[in-house]
């Protein structure tokens, strides 16, 4: 199967090394909505576990094996999974994040309605993302060798991952949007 | 995997149980086995200790 993150992890990962300044820029925006994680806060697409490392979520649900690795050797308790098909019991996670996954998803909609499936009663759901026509997406568009990951990716603004997050049976809470990159915290309806 | 995980983990396909089989782990957690939906008769793998929990057929690459 041609799936870009596994032949390329390595390269995936290398973005955080060499984009530091973005990467702890998009890490505080991610930290500030996202409740303090306990046990069974959930990264999905945890991809090399940058994220969930750094914010000390114990656990990460990811479909790439080569990823996934990386995740573990970060110290994530790494699930091999598809966030439209969590393997995990309802009302479970009293967090779940979501970091630039949802560009990647054909459809994210049944991917929210999972997030919202694993929420316990008063969880939070924090979903980042690329904003379509946003200051990151023009710039990736402009650089031909970031186009291996984005080529497939298919953006979203913010009033339409708001509109998303409802369908799904979600109550945007919070909605940070700037410099084309958008957080959201969610809670289930 | 840490053997507590397995009280929030569940089928992917119908969220029905999964009994956990250890071939080989360590003090801190199983490295090999599966974990086997009854219900849909599925055995997921447990690789280096990471459980393959794709929905069947999805876990070739």
């Amino acid at each position: 199967m041609d799936d870009p993150f596994e032949a390329h992890a390595a390269e995936y990962d290398r973005w955080f090394e060499e984009h530091p300044a973005e990467f702890r820029a998009e890490l505080a925006r991610v930290r500030r909505m996202l409740p303090a994680p306990g046990p069974r806060t959930v990264e999905v697409g945890a991809g090399s576990g940058r994220f969930a490392a750094a914010l000390g979520v114990p656990l990460g649900i990811e479909p790439s094996r080569a990823l996934g690795r990386m995740a573990r050797e970060r110290g994530v308790e790494v699930v091999r999974g598809r966030a439209e098909a969590l393997p995990l019991r309802d009302g479970t996670c009293p967090g779940v994040l979501m970091v630039t996954v949802i560009c990647f998803l054909g459809d994210p909609a049944p991917a929210l309605r999972e997030a919202r499936r694993v929420l316990e009663p008063g969880g939070i759901l924090v979903l980042a993302f690329i904003e379509r026509g946003g200051a990151i997406e023009r710039m990736y568009a402009a650089r031909e060798g970031k186009r291996r990951f984005l080529s497939r990716a298919r953006f979203y603004s913010a009033d339409e991952v708001s509109a998303l997050l409802r369908t799904a049976g979600l109550v945007p809470l919070e909605v940070d949007a700037r410099g084309g990159f958008c957080v959201i915290a969610a809670g289930r309806a | 995997m840490r053997r507590d995980l397995q009280e929030i983990l569940c089928c992917p396909v119908c969220h029905g149980d999964l009994d956990l089989a250890v071939i080989t782990e360590d003090e801190v957690e199983v490295l090999e086995g599966t974990l086997h939906c009854r219900a849909c008769g599925i055995d997921y793998p447990i690789e280096d200790g990471i459980p393959n929990l794709l929905p069947p057929g999805e876990g070739a690459f």
